[in-house]
C-alpha cells in the first residue's frame, strides 16, 4: 500500500514500480480477453495511463488496487471488443494456436494439445461477458465475491455467468468431439458399444 | 434437494462457494443420485480443462520489454486524454443511446452557433474553406478548455518531390504500396519539423488523396477535428482507427489511425460513391 500513496503522491519511481510489478497481470488478462498480441498491448498502454491520470481518485477502503486495476482492464478489454464488433472490416480474433506454441509444461499434458486447442477456441467464442468470469475464475483464481466486485454486479450474476459459461463450454466440446467423431475414416473410429447380433 | 437444484449449483459447489448447510445437502444428494454425479464429474474435468488451458495460453503471452518506455513516452507527452481519447469519448457511436442523441443535438446547436460567429458568411463560405475548418469549429464546440483555435486560411500546399521531402525531415515518411488504379502521387509538402503530407491526384472518381502524417509528440492539437454522425470505429494494421464520412460539397471522407509514433489521417475528395473503408484500409495498411 505504501507503493500505491507514493504513486498517489506523484513519485515517478514508484509508478515505474507499480508498472513493473503489475504489467504482467494487466497484459496476460488482456491477452486473454482479446486474444491477439497487438491489442494486449494496446491495452496494456492505455489501462496504466488511465492508472496514472486516476489513481488519485483510488481509495484503498473501497477495496484492493488489484480489484480496481482489474476492473480498469477489464471495462477497457470489453470496450475494445464492442468497437471491433460494429466495425465491419474487424479482423476475427487471431487465435492463439495452440499447435504453434511451444509444448506446454509437463503437467499440463493431461490435456492434450488438440483439446487444449479446442477449448482455448471454445472459450473465445463466448459472449464477452462470459469470458471475463471464466478468465477472472479459471485463470486469475478469484473468489466470487472479488469477481463480483470487479464487474461490479451482484454475486448472484458471477454464479449465473460461471454455471451459464460451463453449459456453453461444455457443449461446445461435446459438439466439436462428435464433430471430429465423424470426421474419422470408418476403420479408426472409436469402437462404440458392441452390437448384438441377431 | 431436487436434481434441477442440485444441477444449477454444481460450479458453485465445485468452486467451494456454497454454503455449509447447501453443501451438506448436495453431499446427500449426490451420493445417492448417479446422474448428477456423473454432471459433477464432467463439470469437474470442463472446470479443469478450462483452467488448464487459459494458464499454458497466458504463459505465452509476456509484455513486450519495450512497453515501460513506451508509456514513459505517452506519460510524457500526452499529460491528458489524447485526441484521439477526446474524440472516441465525444463521438456518436453505432448504436446512439437516448442519452448520446441528445448530446449529438446539443452539439449541433452549439455548432451552428459557432459557425454563426466564426463564418458570418455562412456554409457556402464553409464548403469552399473545406472540411478543416469544420473540423476546427466542431472541436472548440465540443472542447471549450482548450485555447481557442483560429481557424486555418484555406492555403494550397508547396508540394516538392517524395525525395525531396525526406532529405528534409530526419524521419521516414511512410508511402502507401497501394493505391486505387488512376490516383498519381504529386508531391509531398514538409508542414514542418513533425508533420509531412503527400498527395495523390486522380481525374476518375477519386479526385485528391492526402496522406499527413504527423510525429505523436507533436499532436498537442489534433490532427484533424472533425465531429460526424457517420463515424466508424476500426482498426488499421490491429489498431484503432477512426473512420469518417461527410459531404461538403463533394463526398470527403477522413481516416486517422496511428502507427509507431506516428499519428496519420487520410483525407479523401471523391465524386460519388468515393472510397470505401475496405479500400481506405487497404491503403492505410500498404504504408512502407
Amino acid at each position: 500500500m505504501e507503493l500505491i500513496q507514493r504513486c498517489q503522491a506523484g513519485d515517478a519511481e514508484a509508478f515505474a514500480t507499480l508498472f513493473h510489478q503489475y504489467q504482467r497481470l494487466v497484459y496476460q488478462t488482456a491477452y486473454l480477453l482479446l486474444g491477439d498480441a497487438q491489442a494486449a498491448e494496446d491495452a496494456l498502454q492505455e489501462v496504466f495511463v488511465k492508472v496514472h491520470r486516476s489513481l488519485a481518485t483510488f481509495d484503498p477502503a473501497k477495496g484492493a488496487f488489484t480489484t480496481w486495476l482489474r476492473r480498469i482492464t477489464v471495462n477497457h478489454c470489453l470496450n475494445v471488443r464492442r468497437r471491433r464488433a460494429i466495425w465491419p472490416l474487424s479482423p476475427p480474433d487471431r487465435s492463439v494456436l495452440v499447435e504453434d506454441r511451444p509444448s506446454f509444461l509437463p503437467e499440463e499434458l493431461a490435456l492434450s494439445r488438440e483439446q487444449a486447442a479446442a477449448v482455448w477456441q471454445a472459450v473465445q467464442r463466448l459472449s464477452p461477458k462470459l469470458r471475463v468470469v471464466v478468465i477472472l475464475r479459471y485463470y486469475e483464481e478469484l473468489p466470487y465475491q472479488e469477481i463480483a466486485q470487479v464487474l461490479d454486479v451482484p454475486l448472484g450474476t458471477v454464479k449465473w455467468r460461471l454455471h451459464e459459461a460451463l453449459q456453453v463450454l461444455r457443449a461446445e466440446l461435446e459438439s466439436e468431439a462428435l464433430r471430429k467423431e465423424r470426421e474419422k475414416p470408418a476403420g479408426v473410429r472409436a469402437p462404440g458399444r458392441p452390437r448384438t447380433e441377431p | 434437494m431436487k436434481c434441477q437444484n442440485v444441477e444449477r449449483m454444481l460450479t458453485s459447489y465445485l468452486d467451494g462457494e456454497v454454503s455449509a448447510t447447501e453443501r451438506a445437502e448436495m453431499e446427500a444428494h449426490l451420493a445417492g443420485c448417479p446422474a448428477c454425479a456423473g454432471e459433477l464429474a464432467d463439470r469437474r474435468a470442463i472446470q479443469r480443462q478450462v483452467g488448464s488451458t487459459l494458464r499454458a495460453v497466458a504463459a505465452t503471452a509476456t509484455p513486450p520489454p519495450q512497453a515501460w518506455a513506451r508509456l514513459q513516452a505517452r506519460l510524457a507527452t500526452r499529460p491528458g486524454l489524447s485526441w484521439r481519447e477526446r474524440l472516441a469519448t465525444a463521438l456518436v457511436p453505432a448504436r446512439p443511446k437516448p442519452r448520446l442523441a441528445l448530446v449529438s443535438l446539443t452539439l449541433v446547436c452549439v455548432l451552428a452557433v459557432a459557425l454563426a460567429a466564426l463564418y458570418p458568411g455562412g456554409l457556402v463560405a464553409l464548403a469552399q474553406g473545406g472540411i478543416e475548418r469544420l473540423v476546427r469549429v466542431v472541436y472548440l464546440a465540443w472542447e471549450p478548455d482548450q485555447p481557442a483555435i483560429p481557424p486555418a486560411p484555406a492555403r494550397t500546399p508547396v508540394l516538392v518531390p517524395l525525395a525531396e521531402a525526406q532529405q528534409q525531415v530526419d524521419f521516414h515518411i511512410y508511402v502507401p504500396t497501394y493505391v486505387p488504379a488512376g490516383l498519381t502521387l504529386v508531391g509531398a509538402e514538409v508542414v514542418g519539423p513533425h508533420k509531412v503530407l503527400i498527395r495523390y491526384e486522380g481525374d476518375g472518381t477519386i479526385r485528391r488523396l492526402d496522406l499527413q502524417q504527423t510525429r505523436l509528440t507533436d499532436v498537442g492539437q489534433p490532427p484533424f477535428f472533425l465531429a460526424s454522425p457517420n463515424v466508424v470505429k476500426g482498426t488499421v494494421g490491429g489498431r484503432e482507427a477512426l473512420w469518417v464520412e461527410g459531404s461538403w460539397p463533394q463526398s470527403v471522407a477522413l481516416m486517422i489511425w496511428e502507427r509507431d509514433e506516428f499519428a496519420f489521417t487520410m483525407l479523401v475528395s471523391a465524386r460519388q460513391p468515393g472510397l470505401s473503408i475496405a479500400e481506405a484500409t487497404r491503403i492505410a495498411e500498404s504504408l512502407q
